[in-house]
This record gives C-alpha cells, sequence and structure tokens, in this order.
C-alpha cells in the first residue's frame, strides 16, 4: 500500500515538474519545437530509461492525470457557455459544416485502414483522433482501442493541420471566416483555435466552438462506429 | 487559492454526477461529456454562476499539455507499430486530416454564402 502511495506521488510530481521546467523553457525562448508536449515527454522517456523504471509502472502511478482529463472536459462548457451568442446565430452552419467533417473523417480512417490491411486494434484507435484529446481519449476506451496511441494520433493529426490548413485554407479560395475558424478548429481542435485567433476574434471564437462540436458529434457516435466496425 | 480549489470540487462533482449518469442510464457517451453537457445547462439556466468555474475551468484548459504527457510517454509501449506501420500510418493521419479540415471549410463556406444570398434577397424584397 506504502508503495503504491509513494509510486503515485513520485511519478505525479515527476511530471509536474518537468512540465513546469519545460513550460518555463518554452516561454523563455519561445520555439515552437520547444513545446513541452515533445520536450518533456522526451525527458520523462529518459529518465525512466535511465532509471531502469518500467513504463507500466510510471504509467500506474500518473491515475490523477486521467481523472483532470475528465473535468478538463467539463470545463470545455465555460467558453462553450461564454460564446452561445455566437453559437445561437450560426447554429446551423456550424453543426453541418462540423459534422460532416468530422463523419468524413472517420469514414476516410475506416475505408483506409480496412484497404491497407490494419489491424482492428490501430483502426479504433484512429477513430477518434480527429477531436480534442481529452475526449479522443475516452471514445477510444469506449471502443476497445489504445488510449496512448490515439493520444499520439490527435497530437500528430493536429500538428499536421496545424502546418498545412492555412496555406491549404488560401489555395482553395475560403474566404468565409466561419468556415477558416471551423476547419481548423475541427481539425487541430485547440492549437487550431489558437491559431484561428491570429486571424481575428470570430475565426477564433468559431475554432473554439468546432473542437467542442466535433467532440460532442465524435462522442455521440460512437454506438454508430460500433456497429460499422464489426 | 481557497477559491481555486473550492471551484475545481465543483467541477469535479459534475464531472462524477455525468460519470455516474452514464452509468446509471447505461448512457453510450463518455461520462465528461455529459458533465459538460450538464455545466453548460446550468450555466444558460443560471443555476451554476460563471465565477464560481471560470477561474478553475480556464486554469485547466490553459494547462491540458500537462495532462497528455503520461499517456504519449505511454506509447513508448507501442512503438514497434510505428517500426511495422509507420508509413501507413502516416498516409492515414494525413489523408483524414485533409479529408476533415476541406469538408468542414466547404461546408461552411457553402452555408455561408447561401445565407448571405438568402439575406439579400430578403432584403430587396422588403
Amino acid at each position: 500500500m506504502g508503495t503504491i502511495i509513494s509510486n503515485i506521488l513520485l511519478c505525479t510530481s515527476i511530471t509536474v515538474i518537468s512540465y513546469a521546467a519545460g513550460n518555463k523553457v518554452f516561454k523563455t525562448y519561445n520555439k515552437a519545437w520547444l513545446n513541452p508536449l515533445y520536450t518533456v515527454t522526451v525527458f520523462i522517456m529518459c529518465l525512466l530509461a535511465l532509471s531502469h523504471v518500467r513504463v507500466t509502472q510510471y504509467s500506474s502511478g500518473t491515475g490523477l492525470f486521467s481523472l483532470l482529463l475528465g473535468t478538463a472536459t467539463v470545463s470545455l462548457a465555460v467558453p462553450l457557455y461564454k460564446h452561445v451568442r455566437m453559437i445561437k446565430k450560426n447554429f446551423l452552419i456550424i453543426f453541418w459544416a462540423v459534422m460532416p467533417g468530422t463523419l468524413t473523417g472517420v469514414i476516410s480512417i475506416i475505408l483506409l485502414t480496412k484497404s491497407l490491411h490494419m489491424n482492428k486494434e490501430i483502426m479504433l484507435s484512429l477513430i477518434p483522433k480527429s477531436v480534442t484529446a481529452p475526449i479522443a481519449l475516452s471514445v477510444s476506451q469506449s471502443l476497445g482501442g489504445i488510449p496512448s496511441l490515439t493520444i499520439l494520433f490527435v497530437c500528430i493529426s493536429a500538428v499536421f493541420s496545424l502546418i498545412i490548413g492555412p496555406f491549404l485554407l488560401n489555395i482553395t479560395r475560403i474566404r468565409s471566416r466561419i468556415a477558416k475558424g471551423l476547419a481548423l478548429g475541427t481539425s487541430a481542435q485547440a492549437i487550431g483555435a489558437n491559431r484561428a485567433f491570429e486571424w481575428g476574434e470570430l475565426e477564433g471564437a468559431m475554432g473554439s466552438i468546432a473542437m467542442i462540436t466535433s467532440a460532442v458529434i465524435m462522442s455521440v457516435m460512437i454506438p454508430l462506429f460500433l456497429q460499422f466496425s464489426f | 487559492m481557497v477559491r481555486a480549489i473550492a471551484q475545481f470540487l465543483t467541477i469535479l462533482v459534475i464531472y462524477l454526477t455525468g460519470t455516474r449518469l452514464v452509468t446509471w442510464l447505461e448512457l453510450p457517451v463518455p461520462g465528461s461529456i455529459v458533465g459538460m453537457a450538464l455545466l453548460f445547462f446550468a450555466l444558460v439556466s443560471g443555476v451554476c454562476k460563471l465565477q464560481w468555474v471560470e477561474a478553475a475551468a480556464q486554469l485547466h484548459i490553459k494547462h491540458i499539455t500537462l495532462l497528455f504527457i503520461p499517456f504519449i510517454v505511454g506509447v513508448w509501449h507501442f512503438a514497434g507499430i510505428f517500426r511495422v506501420e509507420g508509413i501507413k500510418l502516416a498516409i492515414i493521419l494525413a489523408a483524414s486530416s485533409l479529408v476533415v479540415l476541406l469538408v468542414t471549410a466547404f461546408m461552411a463556406e457553402y452555408l455561408e454564402t447561401k445565407r448571405k444570398r438568402s439575406n439579400q434577397n430578403g432584403n430587396n424584397n422588403l
């Protein structure tokens, strides 16, 4: 019992302290590749390897973070509430853009994984990858995917969308400010919404709304995917 | 500090209510999403004031990266998949991201142009 508690305390504090340090470095040098997501992850991996601690032992000590991902998801109600007027005004556009975007994303994953003969566990881990990480995680769990892989897929595709998104929207001549915000928020979630704020308040708000809408749509569609994928 | 903790506990209670509801009613959605819906409607209806949860909620969202780190470290366990299927995965991730981005953008652009047009027609009729 004592060792379990000390393991939890140790893993949690190592993660928090490394994050605080990584965040400080990121803020000081302000380089995209210094994002704590990469630096702290690599640092902890090296630390585990050097101290011969198994990843499973580390994972079992970090349950607190799963709980906090849950409360973080609940917290998303706050930005949603702040934009409630804008949502009411544009409800139809938001729904009929984000829903098809999210759904076709999932269909493309199912078709591609099947035609490339990938195993089913990987497909189930890929399905939720276009929604914000805390929700992708629970969707992955409900589907029977591998949550760790899902989180990684979420991050990779968000960064990819963030890099290619603004360029692609430009060459496809998307002019609507609502469309730009929704597209980045649906494909690159929080970092997409942040990028959209650089275009303007409306784009940014649409980005955050899209991120939450796509997450809600994804979690409501779970039973549907379960039927299709078997 | 005390206020932030009280706010966090409020959010935690809402989250736990959400997960309870999901188990009781056997809902097919994550408890966290039900919790989010509960908080959203509580805010809209005025049952819950924004000041009661705002600071803790924003703190969460600001430092959400911290919460992903343990999961990404856990990926180390599955590194083999990337050695074997890396290229396929890259193709799938890229292609489906493009689909999401473009479908959303084109739908929104189309709908907004349509709305603008119908608004203009409406004005002409007046």
